[in-house]
């Protein structure tokens, strides 16, 4: 399962990193919004976890673009310190599939990614049927 | 952008140019210096520039320009006069036949004046400097009296003046060609001096033709021998005043006016001058810290990083502190370093909840730097407590929460502030009850902190919020208002409506706002009742919340205050009729209908903010 994560804070883009990689995912990792894209497009990941304020690009355009285009069927999750009501109906509304407010626990996201790769795994073979 | 080095280089041309403008400058002044002596004219009644002009042999207009003055043609208001020596009545040197129309002038040397620059600045324009020999002076007078000149007057005039009995010189001295190059002109020789004044002497007779011959006999012994300038040999005169030493005729060399504008611009250039460079320096010094910073930053960061980030991950708090111990092993913890970690882990700890949070908090207090922050509490800059307050609060440091409470009551603002919500951040509701003590009003800003505190925790009603309602401290009446709104606190419903008597408006604004926020059944007819005793502005916020909060029981007290004489309100009622009621708007138009202004307009506004 190859997860993208993009994150400006760079303590917590490698602890983030370091958390999924013992998890057993393949990770990779970008600072701002339009190295994700292009990596994305690179890379196609089964699940992107992004933050909102980033350089170049917002995390809630970079979610817009994923979901607009040929990559829909790839998972969003947001993970933000925004937790503004309309910050987070927003984000569910640009087709994010999960929000995490920070701060976060690791308990937390590991459940929520784990939860979100084995629903779109029942997606896929419930298609195949 | 430039390198340091680079503007460096190029703020040293600058002073290089600068300091080549000075001594440019210096020179031109000098040079304007030495040729334009003058003697001073003490005015007495009834001269003009005309008068003055006769007895100085000079055009009246050349005596009122030298002395900056525009009209001659009037009568002179000064104490007194700047005459200018010129070559039609100044002379140096002086034959036997002009003797009877000449007055001597005098220079008396100053106290910091010697005799190499007294030779330079009277004008004898040698190319070399000249020493004196160091010769024993003749007498004391010769120290600091000497012939400069004669003043030429006008025909019988010189009986006006007081005059001195010139002896012929006792000594011959030899200048030596020792010191060659620049002599320093002092310009506070002629304040300096004990009389600078001519005095036209109007006691003596005007038959004094037996002074007169005296005086001629006496120049005549020393015109031969006075100032020799070709045999590179000088004679001092030895000046024995029989007048008092004020009443002597004396030359000064003194900067005329019109040369002290120039001057002054030309100081005031250097002084913008020198603040710039100042400034230039601080930049430059401070963007070399600022490098260093980020260099040691840089430096240091991965290691720290490193240990956060392991830190995070800890299941065992013992390995942790071990492995910690290893990373900075190498190093022990500068103060700078300490500050870094402080200031990562307080990033991280952000970020992260639950366990990773905990081994933060490990990871303060194992590296000691709880100490650390708890040490700044006692340091004298108010930013540096500040700064240890909120690391020990954002640390979660309980234990240090009496060093905290005694800043409480702090005479610096900002500490106080941030001693509070620290309180309050570490201990929850239960830090309010700072607020029994509270000798100062709370801020805006500090009402925002505390909502915003208090906002994350779960609320305690159990401490008795009330009583800080009725506190004589409108502040801290708002700031529980706002806390109540912001946590719906419905307990706290019966101790608000009391409020809507209080006799800040301000306190029943907030009291308002905030029993929309926990509003009740009885609420808008509560804000009804209370509606009549209320300032303009409350009037509109009751309104407005009726629109937010009411029912069909509103609408005839809206319909009401559609007739209200201001048009604010009948805007709000008409705002809250089509918010709160059924079919609001249809009898708003009913209401209207036919009404004409401010009606119409009314109609108009509502329709907008329904469209919107």
């Amino acid at each position: 399962m190859r997860i993208l994560v993009a994150e400006d804070e760079p303590l917590v883009l490698k602890a983030i990193e370091i958390k999924l990689l013992r998890e057993g995912y393949h990770v990779t990792c970008c600072s701002n919004g339009k190295d994700a894209w292009s990596m994305i497009e690179e890379e196609l990941p089964n699940l992107v976890i992004t933050d909102i304020l980033m350089p170049f690009c917002s995390g809630l355009e970079l979610t817009s673009k994923i979901k607009n285009g040929y990559l829909h069927n790839t998972s969003v999750i947001i993970l933000s310190a925004l937790t503004q009501e309309n910050v987070i109906v927003e984000a569910f509304k640009m087709g994010a599939d999960d929000f995490i407010a920070k701060p976060f626990s690791f308990a937390e996201l590991s459940i929520r990614v784990d939860k979100l790769i084995r629903q779109k795994k029942f997606e896929h073979l419930s298609l195949a049927v | 952008m430039c390198s340091p080095k680079k503007t460096i280089f190029q703020g040293l041309l600058l002073l290089l140019l600068y300091v080549n403008l000075a001594n440019a400058q210096n020179k031109k002044t000098g040079q304007a210096f030495q040729t334009k002596s003058f003697i001073r004219h003490t005015l007495t009644n009834g001269e003009t520039f005309e008068s003055l002009g006769s007895l100085y042999r000079l055009p009246p207009e050349t005596i009122a320009s030298f002395n900056n003055i525009e009209n001659y043609q009037g009568p002179v208001l000064a104490m007194y006069l700047y005459i200018p020596l010129k070559s039609s009545n100044f002379l140096k040197t002086i034959t036997a036949v002009q003797v009877n129309n000449v007055v001597p002038v005098y220079h008396i040397n100053g106290q910091a004046e010697h005799l190499v620059l007294l030779n330079k600045s009277k004008g004898n324009s040698s190319n070399e400097g000249y020493k004196w020999s160091n010769a024993p002076l003749a007498s004391k007078h010769l120290k600091n009296l000497f012939v400069d000149g004669y003043l030429i007057v006008a025909g019988n005039a010189i009986n006006l003046f007081k005059v001195t009995r010139v002896m012929p010189v006792v000594k011959t001295i030899v200048f030596k060609n020792t010191i060659p190059g620049p002599i320093k002109i002092q310009s506070s020789i002629a304040t300096s001096l004990p009389a600078t004044s001519i005095t036209p002497n109007k006691n003596l007779p005007v038959d004094t033709a037996q002074k007169s011959a005296a005086i001629t006999s006496l120049v005549k012994q020393q015109d031969s021998s006075l100032i020799d300038t070709d045999s590179g040999k000088k004679e001092l005169v030895e000046v024995k005043p029989l007048m008092p030493v004020k009443s002597l005729v004396v030359g000064v060399n003194k900067p005329v006016k019109h040369t002290g504008a120039a001057l002054e611009i030309f100081r005031y250039i250097t002084v913008l001058f020198v603040i710039n460079l100042l400034m230039l320096i601080s930049i430059i010094l401070y963007l070399r810290l600022k490098k260093r910073a980020v260099l040691f930053k840089q430096k240091s960061g991965n290691d720290i990083s490193e240990v956060v980030i392991s830190a995070l991950f800890e299941t065992n708090g013992e390995e942790g502190a071990v492995l910690h111990k290893k990373l900075f092993k190498k190093q022990k913890l500068s103060i700078k370093t300490k500050q870094l970690v402080i200031n990562e882990v307080i990033k991280a700890k952000t970020n992260f909840k639950g366990t990773a949070s905990k081994n933060l908090e490990q990871l303060y207090c194992q590296l000691q730097l709880n100490e650390f922050s708890l040490n700044k509490l006692s340091q004298r800059s108010w930013s540096t407590i500040v700064s240890g307050i909120q690391e020990l609060s954002a640390m979660q440091q309980l234990d240090h929460l009496p060093s905290i409470k005694k800043l409480l009551n702090h005479p610096n603002e900002y500490v106080r502030i941030e001693a509070q919500c620290a309180l309050v951040q570490l201990a929850g509701y239960e830090g309010l009850r700072f607020l029994d003590d509270l000798k100062y009003p709370l801020t805006d800003w500090h009402q925002i902190k505390l909502v915003d505190q208090l906002s994350k925790l779960e609320p305690v009603e159990s401490i008795g919020f009330f009583r800080w309602l009725y506190s004589a401290n409108d502040t801290i009446i708002i700031l529980l208002l706002k806390t109540i709104a912001s946590a719906k606190s419905l307990s706290m419903y019966q101790w608000v409506i009391v409020l809507l008597k209080h006799n800040n408006p301000a306190v029943i604004i907030e009291a308002v706002k905030c029993l929309k926020e926990i509003a009740n059944s009885d609420t808008p007819a509560l804000l009804q009742q209370s509606f009549a005793h209320q300032t303009k502005n409350c009037q509109l916020l009751i309104i407005q919340v009726l629109g937010d909060i009411g029912c069909d029981d509103q609408k005839f007290f809206l319909l009401h205050q559609l007739s209200n004489s201001d048009d604010a309100i009948k805007l709000a009622a008409a705002n809250a009729l089509v918010n709160c009621i059924n079919d609001g708007f249809m009898i708003l138009q009913e209401y209207c209908y036919d009404k004409g202004s401010p009606y119409t307009q009314i109609i108009s506004h509502v329709k907008e903010a329904i469209h919107v």
